[in-house]
């Protein structure tokens, strides 16, 4: 009997007791549904936890400061910086070099002094009873500037609006403490989007009596973020802060004046390694060269081992169900067995061989297993989406950014439907073997 | 062209027993049912096989079939010696050279009367595209075309029997073996069928073999044997 042939007489035979297959269907369905829906969350909330660790960026990224290692314990989380060293064009190149690097940014910082808008209406929520809150008190602020086109491989996590466009010299992006020092809410930090800011670069210049002149730029501020990529108030493009820095290093040291020139051609650099196993060794290289380095590599290894566990464990219980489901398969097809035991012998007498009995009650299984596997995933990815809308709603609720759930998971759907057909399988390996080896003589009751 | 009468005209095959016996259970507990059965059957013969009930009627027709294998004596069909045989060859045997007629009739409840004969056509590897055109001719041969699209449970005892008789000669089986095939029919149906047998028979070429209580059935057999005490007599 060929395949095809098994096929439809399984197929036949299902069909003929509904209810039964109906119950058994709905058992496999249950089992690779829990599994399924469990499998997806415990996806997304590892992708998410470790997500969360990389600050928006990726979770593989290293920060390298313009600073000697820490002697004692260089390759701790966040090591304390050794003396102040110069991070230039060279040394990027050198790491660059590193083994299991897959990009190397880096960071510019410029010492500006901030000019928030005037007082009243050009940011609402300006003022108030205090006569001193909203006032448009100057500041000495940082911008930090990065290449912006390699957004994604940045800890950057955009809050409010959105990043400047990269090169852009009149666009910033601002920090929470921005609002901080304008006594704005920061659980709206919409308000400061549109809004402009001065932002004014000082050159020190010996001129006879020393003299301190600033350039002035006016920047629109984008968006409200949350970054890691170095330590300052203002993001924006790389060509905005080379501008400002240029114009310092135009002038002379003005350390007597607290306006020492930059020690340092770059402020740090972002290193991106190729994976979390990688982390480690590109520190290691890094360190080697000279430079101070931080990543969350112990952190995310702790945390990944709680994950693991977390994911053993509903993995177990997806397990446990479709355990139980496969326990249904093989009692629905050992009641199967009995029922058609003359069934069988008469099939055999005809000229059936073991291997024929065999496909006919393994694709009857098949057949349970493939729809209930089918009608689980659908399911177990129904629940997901709306769990994921339920959380999602919450966390906005919440003021936090919403869980991206991403697109079906065909990886977890095709194992879904794949697993709960081989599982169908195995489980009716035991009663299409026992009803394979019923002797043709079993048809003598009909004879 | 009928694809009937593409096939090879089959040829009826002898049966010859010496000292066959069978029991079932082993040891202590065993139960003898054949005792030493002698028998000589020329090829294309129909044969009545009578006895009463317990006398290994319906086990002797299960070692005929190659339902089993038997535990002692001997036992050739045409050239087959059914003492060696076990497992796939066995099925082999039965594929290829007998055909059954059950008295419960043995069709397959869930399909139609034209599957439940492409089944067996099927278990034999006739190709697919042979099968529908060779098994609506087997259907119309019985008188049961327009109920080809039928499952048994919308036919009667009758037309189960009759698609059941097609189904045994869908292979062109030598050896055709039936065991009360009217047990459970009417006078009516009971003709039919047996005219059906008959024409195995004559125009198949195959041997029959029949058991039955029924000397009407009995009576249209060239060759019968009494079968009493697991020994044939008469």
């Amino acid at each position: 009997m060929s395949w095809r042939d098994g096929m439809l007489l399984a197929l036949r035979s299902v069909v003929r007791r509904p209810a039964r297959t109906a119950l058994t269907v709905l058992a496999v369905a249950l089992g690779s549904g829990l599994l399924v829906a469990l499998a997806a969350i415990a996806q997304v909330a590892d992708t998410r936890v470790i997500g969360e660790l990389g600050k928006g960026g990726p979770t593989t990224a290293i920060k390298v400061a313009a600073a000697a290692p820490d002697p004692v314990s260089p390759d701790s989380d966040s090591p304390k910086p050794g003396p102040a060293r110069n991070l230039d064009e060279a040394a990027l190149r050198a790491i660059r070099r590193a083994s299991a690097v897959a990009s190397a940014i880096p960071v510019l910082a410029q010492e500006v002094i901030a000019v928030p808008p005037p007082r009243g209406a050009a940011i609402q929520g300006f003022g108030g009873a205090d006569p001193d809150r909203g006032l448009a008190q100057p500041f000495n602020a940082v911008v930090v500037g990065v290449d912006l086109n390699s957004l994604n491989s940045l800890p950057v996590t955009v809050l409010a609006g959105r990043v400047p466009a990269a090169g852009s010299v009149t666009e910033v992006a601002v920090g929470l403490d921005y609002l901080d020092k304008l006594h704005l809410d920061v659980k709206r930090p919409e308000v400061v989007l549109g809004t402009e800011v001065e932002l004014g670069t000082p050159q020190v210049q010996a001129q006879g009596a020393i003299r301190v002149r600033a350039r002035w730029t006016r920047a629109v501020i984008t968006g409200v973020v949350a970054q890691q990529v170095g330590d300052g108030t203002f993001l924006a493009s790389r060509q905005l802060t080379a501008a400002a820095r240029a114009w310092q290093l135009g002038g002379v040291d003005g350390s007597n004046l607290g306006l020492p020139l930059p020690a340092s051609q770059y402020a740090g650099v972002i290193v991106v390694a190729n994976s979390l196993d990688d982390v480690h060794t590109v520190r290691a290289e890094i360190t080697a060269l000279g430079y101070s380095t931080s990543a969350p590599e112990h952190l995310v290894a702790t945390v990944q081992r709680y994950l693991h566990v977390v994911d053993i464990v509903l993995g177990s219980i997806g397990l446990i169900a479709l355990t139980i489901a496969a326990l249904g398969i093989a009692n629905a097809l050992l009641a199967a067995v009995r029922e058609r035991r003359r069934e069988i012998g008469v099939l055999k007498a005809i000229g059936a061989r073991d291997r024929d009995v065999l496909r006919w009650f393994l694709a009857e299984a098949l057949f349970s297993g493939v729809a209930g596997g089918v009608l689980g995933t659908a399911a177990g990815l129904g629940a997901v989406a709306a769990t994921g809308a339920i959380v999602n709603g919450y966390l906005v609720q919440q003021g936090l950014a919403g869980v991206d759930l991403g697109g079906v998971p065909l990886l977890t759907a095709a194992i879904g439907v794949g697993g709960s057909a081989v599982l169908a399988l195995l489980a009716a390996a035991w009663p299409a073997l026992r009803a394979a080896r019923l002797p043709a003589r079993e048809a003598v009751g009909a004879l | 062209m009928s694809v009937l009468a593409e096939l090879p005209a089959p040829r009826g095959v002898s049966i010859r027993a010496r000292g066959l016996v069978h029991t079932y259970g082993r040891g202590p507990r065993a139960v003898p049912v054949l005792r030493g059965v002698d028998l000589d059957v020329p090829a294309g013969s129909h044969v009545a096989l009578q006895g009463p009930s317990g006398a290994g009627k319906s086990t002797l027709l299960s070692l005929l079939g190659g339902l089993e294998p038997p535990r002692g004596g001997e036992l050739r069909v045409g050239d087959v010696d059914l003492r060696g045989l076990r497992g796939g060859r066995l099925a082999a045997y039965r594929r290829l050279l007998v055909g059954f007629v059950f008295q419960h009739f043995g069709l397959v409840e869930v399909l139609t009367a034209r599957e439940n004969v492409m089944l067996a056509m099927s278990l034999a590897g006739v190709a697919p595209r042979l099968r529908r055109r060779r098994a609506d001719e087997m259907l119309d041969a019985v008188g049961l075309a327009p109920r080809a699209d039928h499952r048994p449970a919308q036919l009667s005892g009758g037309e189960q029997q009759r698609v059941a008789i097609a189904r045994a000669l869908a292979n062109r089986p030598r050896l055709l073996l039936a065991d009360e095939p009217t047990g459970n029919l009417d006078e009516e149906s009971t003709e039919r069928v047996l005219a059906l047998l008959d024409d195995a028979v004559a125009n198949h070429g195959c041997t029959l073999v029949v058991v039955t209580h029924n000397p009407l059935v009995a009576r249209r057999a060239g060759v019968r044997l009494q079968l009493r005490d697991g020994v044939v007599r008469g």
